[in-house]
């Protein structure tokens, strides 16, 4: 809808899946899994709520659709928003509760190594190897702040705050690996909605 | 002031770094930045659902039509602008006028924008941005004068456009020449990192940039 779509499809791309931009309905027909991008979430809930995308998108994802969400779009997943605009509509799908800009505004936006689990150092395919192998570049851009986890998978932490949950077939990430060379979570996302 | 690619805090994060400030530009992609001359102004924009909104005293036609020297807004209506919405705050700032630059900063706007809207303080040179942690927007008329820009530091550029008078041909005009010229370079084969940088942050302000028309609200240049 609005947001960092375009380095989205660049990095799934080269993690080789093919992709479709959804602003409609009928976009939604047929997708394996979806990329909810960074943005403002105000906005793109809003575009949403006007296009029809709202609903269907809230069955698709509930119904087992792979789920990508980065920054703007784990807000829009979440259950719980704080700090948001009063009546702020979300998908409500995934069971954390989270502060918008809960990390202070752009001159707080930081990029600070992070340590995922179950996404090792093992690029070794293009030669692109993290720094260390393991830590992933993590960059935070007005980013959202997890304040509660409920039923969902925390994968990552930094400062004592999660920063990469998993819920079933939903990943939501409070940072951009759209906006790095590293494609290792692209890659797993492209491996987890082609395996239904 | 943060160094040329960021500062490092003691648990290894780095703020201010040039990946963070064009990354808030990216997030903004094909969304609407309104003028807002009042925080009831920020908050019709937000709710009608702009994605960030700029801090103006007057907007750019009232600036024209007055008159004299346009400088900084009042850094009481910044703030009072930022405490009204959520979405990122942006202001301006003359030409070259590096200390109304680090007030913005202190202030804790959201990106500044270098603006020729403004009466320009120093017809020489513009602001060296790169010591800045928060990011710049600056106009361009053709890709020359973007690299210049980014090579001073700017994280998002935009046309210029001839501001306030409502005619829309110049901006276009200059996406066209910034555009083209990047298509040459590329076609040419000279894919320069700098000329990558400066399409994607040219294409960025063209989505950013259009649809700022709007019945309610003053719109953009």
């Amino acid at each position: 809808m609005q947001g960092a779509f375009e380095e989205h499809v660049r990095a799934l791309e080269g993690a080789g899946a093919r992709t479709r931009l959804v602003r409609t309905r009928e976009d939604l027909d047929g997708l394996d899994g979806i990329v909810l991008p960074g943005g403002e979430s105000t906005t793109m809930t809003m575009l949403m709520e006007r296009v029809g995308l709202l609903e269907p998108v809230r069955e698709a994802i509930r119904d087992g659709l792979a789920t990508l969400a980065t920054c703007a779009g784990m807000i829009v997943l979440a259950r719980e928003i704080t700090d948001g605009m009063a009546e702020q509509k979300g998908l409500g799908l995934l069971d954390i509760g989270v502060r918008r800009n809960g990390y202070g505004r752009q001159l707080q936006s930081f990029e600070s190594p992070v340590q995922i689990d179950g996404i090792a150092g093992e690029d070794g395919k293009d030669g692109k190897e993290g720094k260390d192998g393991l830590d992933f570049p993590g960059v935070f851009i007005r980013s959202p702040l997890v304040e509660r986890t409920g039923d969902v998978k925390v994968m990552a932490i930094h400062d004592g705050h999660p920063v990469a949950v998993r819920q079933g077939r939903i990943v939501a990430l409070c940072f951009h690996p759209e906006l790095t060379s590293d494609l290792r979570l692209h890659r797993e996302f492209v491996r987890m909605a082609s395996s239904r | 002031m943060a160094e040329r690619n960021g500062t490092r805090d003691g648990n290894g994060s780095v703020t201010g770094s040039f990946k963070v400030k064009a990354g808030l530009a990216q997030m903004l992609k094909g969304g609407v930045i309104m003028d807002v001359v009042t925080p009831e102004h920020a908050r019709i924009a937000q709710d009608a659902g702009a994605c960030a909104v700029m801090a103006l005293e007057r907007v750019p036609a009232d600036i024209r039509k007055e008159g004299g020297v346009a400088r900084m807004s009042d850094p009481d209506l910044i703030k009072s602008i930022m405490a009204a919405v959520t979405i990122p705050v942006m202001a301006k700032c003359r030409i070259g006028h590096f200390v109304e630059a680090q007030i913005l900063e202190a202030l804790g706007v959201d990106y500044i924008d270098e603006s020729e809207v403004l009466t320009p303080a120093d017809e020489e040179n513009h602001i060296d941005k790169h010591p800045f942690k928060v990011p710049f927007v600056c106009g361009c008329r053709d890709l020359g004068e973007a690299l210049r820009r980014i090579g001073e530091g700017a994280a998002m550029i935009r046309t210029k456009g001839e501001a306030g008078t409502g005619n829309v041909v110049e901006a276009v005009r200059h996406m066209r020449t910034t555009r083209s010229w990047c298509t040459r370079r590329s076609r040419s084969g000279l894919r320069s990192r700098c000329s990558r940088t400066a399409r994607s942050s040219a294409a960025c302000r063209s989505s950013t940039s259009r649809p700022a028309a709007s019945r309610h609200l003053p719109t953009r240049r």
